[in-house]
């Protein structure tokens, strides 16, 4: 009996009988309007965009050992190892623009005065921009090209799917800071601000990821 | 600030509650509201929207255009296979509309219908006034909708791919299809791709953050959970399909070597990723169907859905089972044996869950009084034909017997039983349970019924036969074929069936013009259901509901006090806010500001959709792109000074 009570139907006709009247129960206008972190949609949007790009860079790491699978010798025959210098100095640009990155965003967490995060975000944006320019060694470092074979198309297209990232990042980065700059700002842009960082940390991560397959574990499969 | 560190309960107790609110403050209130939430008119206005309801029914109204296009295609195709020999289509067109046919049902018409309904439905059912993020809700359906633009002007212009749906290499590659009709195919992909994408990361933070307070996890109508399984699976699926297209893109292109055996590069890796696509896509189109079965059996049982637990677990576990099957399309590829093996298992253990949630409505079912209104009919066409499907589909897991019926009409019959059955029966159902809501009018049960018994003979006479051509040992994509064969009888059968669909089709456009123009009246429950979306008027006013309502319980109108609804108050009018919760239990956290409209979603579409047209001929088109995107997209960041705006920081000089 219990479990049919359970089941039981709707108690009422539903609204549609009596005209319907509306009890207040909450009222939020005490609520702010402002949040970070988990509060705020958009760091949720932020997530779930790194989610998306997280598994198509997986699929790409995938796809790298796939097509190893067509080769006797990785690299292929006539190809020299890719270079492990620049590749490396990129990883460390990008590690040490973690720094002012996580600074902007504790600034911003704190309400600090625009400029201040402006500057900081600046900064970033100079690690972005030291990246790309490394990355156009790394390029170069591959010894191989996108259409000599295979192994030079999935290299080329990990770094360039990358590339995309650090641009993007860079520039909304900036984008960021000339706002900080410029304004109207307001408390949201602060929150923006944090977002920005955490999609940063991604780039960062992901490259970290990505060297280790392209330029060190090609050393040793 | 203080505020915020302490949410509000979601349920405060019973002696907090005030006074109901006198019949003159919702007046106001209507007043109110109304006049900010008002979409503009004109052709501006429209190109600007971003109300969740006026961008889901273009997609809604969109898909349905893909969807009878794709039809006519089917139709063209049915009369060339009619009798052996025929000569009504040559061997180049039948390709184009075979690949038409499918990349339109799948990539225009069911992904995107699945997720309108989910982009109209589930802000009013959780209770709240828009999607988190309008702007981008706006920009997807522009993606989407010149992404089927793009495709059928290159049809019309005898460019249309040509390669199957799933355009395996090499016959998509630069040797074997040269031109531009591949190529036309895999941007299409990018733009429908972007367009699920944004419309599943709508769906997941809309879902997470602004349910109605009291709309706890475990009260959430199996609709909204449907969608949210749904997206997480385009969230992980999509981007599958986003590297192969960009692959086969830059092989053709470029002059890369992914695809290509001679420098390293590998066939079967295309079928691995599109299938890691294309397997989950089956079931981003089918989950979203099951919520609608159980919000029709719901409805039309009068009678609490029985095994709710159950019945998101089983959700949840056909999404995991579901990315692990997709080896089962490349069974006469020349895979391990054991690991072919393992997806023979995995195929037929997600028959599990779609059982499980069988019985669970057949047990809603009995102990309920059902109403046999065209609506619940077509439920009970879907329990038969997604049966009939899903048993043909254990039968296809076996290796042996798939490499018997590989890339026969067995595998046609198969998938249509599945497709249509699993998800267009159910689209149905849903389309004649929600039309009152989305227009204020009823449909008519006489057309309806003529609609539904049409389309389910014309469906079985036309798809059954398939199966027995197959065995006999008919392959699919053949233009025509030889009379001594002994095809001819049961090609002939089908045909005729497909008559029967196009006029269920006809009849069911006829309802709707007709409901449209002299449907009786709805009102705002006409079937007594239970969820939010029948708490307020039909058709929604543009703010969705007059005071965000307080639930309290899984099915919030029957569980609410006789003609009383608990509300929520305090949120601001003059702009567009809504309420975030948390994720969890829904306490609420804080007031939001919508976006409003804009032009820029168009314009990102514009140019950003021509950079992926320019691209199809020339690499520098993604560069164009990039800064003409990165210029509007400054623009839709840049702050503007309004009223409206929340509190301005004091700015410090550098």
């Amino acid at each position: 009996m219990v479990l049919a009570d359970d089941f039981a139907g709707p108690r009422h006709s539903g609204v549609e009988g009596a005209p319907v009247r509306r009890r207040p129960v909450i009222d939020v206008a005490v609520l702010d309007d402002h949040s970070f972190s988990h509060h705020a949609p958009i760091w949720w949007g932020n997530l779930l965009m790194i989610l998306i790009e997280g598994a198509a860079f997986a699929l790409l790491v995938a796809s790298y050992y796939y097509i190893r699978r067509n080769f006797d010798t990785w690299p292929p025959p006539r190809t020299l190892l890719p270079e492990l210098g620049v590749s490396s100095a990129n990883v460390v640009l990008q590690l040490v623009s973690l720094a002012p990155m996580w600074y902007a965003s504790k600034l911003a967490f704190a309400h600090e005065p625009p400029a201040r995060i402006g500057k900081w975000l600046m900064v970033v944006v100079a690690c972005g921009v030291g990246a790309i320019v490394l990355r156009g060694f790394e390029f170069a470092g591959l010894h191989t090209r996108y259409d000599s074979n295979a192994y030079g198309s999935i290299t080329w297209m990990i770094l360039s799917v990358h590339l995309a990232h650090l641009v993007a990042g860079s520039l909304e980065t900036l984008l960021i800071a000339l706002v900080m700059f410029i304004g109207p700002v307001e408390r949201k842009h602060y929150t923006d601000t944090t977002v920005m960082a955490v999609y940063w940390y991604f780039v960062v991560g992901s490259w970290v990821a990505l060297w280790l397959v392209v330029f060190v574990s090609v050393r040793f499969i | 600030m203080t505020a915020s560190a302490n949410p509000l309960p979601a349920i405060p107790d019973p002696d907090t509650r005030r006074d109901l609110i006198s019949p003159r403050d919702e007046e106001e209130m209507r007043a109110k509201l109304s006049a900010t939430w008002r979409e503009k008119s004109g052709f501006y206005g429209w190109l600007t929207s971003t109300n969740h309801k006026s961008i889901a029914k273009r997609y809604l109204v969109t898909a349905i255009i893909f969807f009878i296009l794709g039809g006519l295609e089917a139709g063209v195709m049915r009369l060339q296979l009619s009798r052996p020999e025929n000569h009504f289509v040559g061997p180049d067109l039948y390709n184009q509309i075979f690949t038409m046919h499918g990349s339109t049902m799948m990539f225009l018409f069911a992904v995107p219908v699945m997720e309108a309904v989910g982009l109209y439905l589930v802000p009013l059912m959780i209770g709240t006034r828009n999607v988190a993020f309008p702007r981008m809700n706006a920009l997807g359906y522009w993606m989407y909708l010149f992404g089927g633009v793009l495709l059928y002007v290159a049809f019309f212009m005898n460019t249309g791919p040509d390669a199957g749906w799933f355009a395996y290499v090499p016959l998509s590659g630069p040797q074997y299809s040269p031109g531009k009709r591949v190529d036309i195919w895999a941007q299409m992909i990018t733009f429908t791709e972007i367009a699920a994408l944004i419309g599943a990361v709508e769906l997941v933070t809309t879902i997470f953050k602004q349910r109605a307070p009291g709309m706890s996890l475990n009260r959430m109508p199996l609709f909204v959970w449907a969608e949210l399984i749904t997206s997480f699976m385009i969230i992980f699926a999509l981007p599958a399909i986003v590297v192969s297209s960009t692959m086969l893109a830059a092989d053709r292109l470029v002059d890369t070597h992914f695809f290509n055996p001679a420098e390293g590069g590998d066939a079967i890796l295309w079928q691995h990723l599109f299938w890691f696509f294309g397997h989950p896509e089956v079931y981003i189109i089918f989950i979203p169907a099951l919520g609608m079965v159980s919000s029709v059996v719901e409805a039309f049982t009068q009678r609490r859905i029985f095994g709710y637990p159950a019945m998101i677990l089983s959700m949840v576990s056909t999404a995991f089972l579901g990315f692990g099957l997709w080896v089962h399309h490349m069974f006469a590829t020349p895979l391990p044996q054991l690991g072919q093996s393992f997806f023979t298992a995995a195929s037929a253990a997600i028959s599990i869950p779609s059982g499980v949630q069988i019985f669970c409505w057949i047990a809603t079912i009995w102990g309920g009084r059902p109403r046999f209104s065209t609506a619940f009919k077509f439920i009970i066409g879907f329990f038969f034909l997604f049966i009939i499907g899903g048993l043909t589909g254990v039968m296809v897991a076996s290796i042996p017997y798939d490499l018997q019926v590989h890339d026969t009409f067995f595998v046609v019959a198969h998938f249509h039983y599945v497709l249509i059955g699993g998800a267009v029966f159910p689209l149905w159902a849903g389309f004649y349970y929600w039309f009152p809501k989305l227009s204020g009018r009823m449909l008519s049960e006489r057309a309806g019924n003529w609609n539904f018994w049409l389309f389910f003979i014309g469906m079985n006479i036309t798809f059954f036969p398939m199966h027995i051509l197959g065995l006999l040992g008919m392959p699919r994509r053949v233009y025509t074929y030889l009379p001594e064969m002994g095809w001819g009888g049961l090609n002939a059968l089908a045909s005729f069936g497909a008559v029967f669909i196009v006029a269920s089709v006809c009849v069911f456009l006829f309802n709707v013009w007709n409901s449209l123009r002299r449907g009786i009246p709805a009102g705002d429950n006409p079937w007594n259901a239970p969820t939010l979306e029948w708490a307020t008027t039909s058709p929604p006013p543009s703010y969705n509901h007059l005071f965000i309502p307080v639930v309290e319980g899984r099915d919030p109108i029957w569980d609410a006090a006789p003609g009383e609804l608990a509300v929520v108050t305090g949120l601001r009018t003059d702009r567009h806010e809504g309420l975030i919760t948390s994720i969890m239990d829904a306490i609420p956290e804080r007031r939001y500001e919508f976006k409003r409209e804009t032009i820029l979603p168009f314009l990102l579409a514009v140019f950003g959709g021509g950079t992926i047209v320019i691209a199809i001929f020339s690499p520098w088109g993604v560069t164009v792109g990039a800064i003409t995107s990165f210029v509007i997209l400054a623009g839709w960041f840049w702050p503007t000074i309004s009223p409206d705006h929340d509190t301005p920081v004091s700015r410090e000089p550098l």
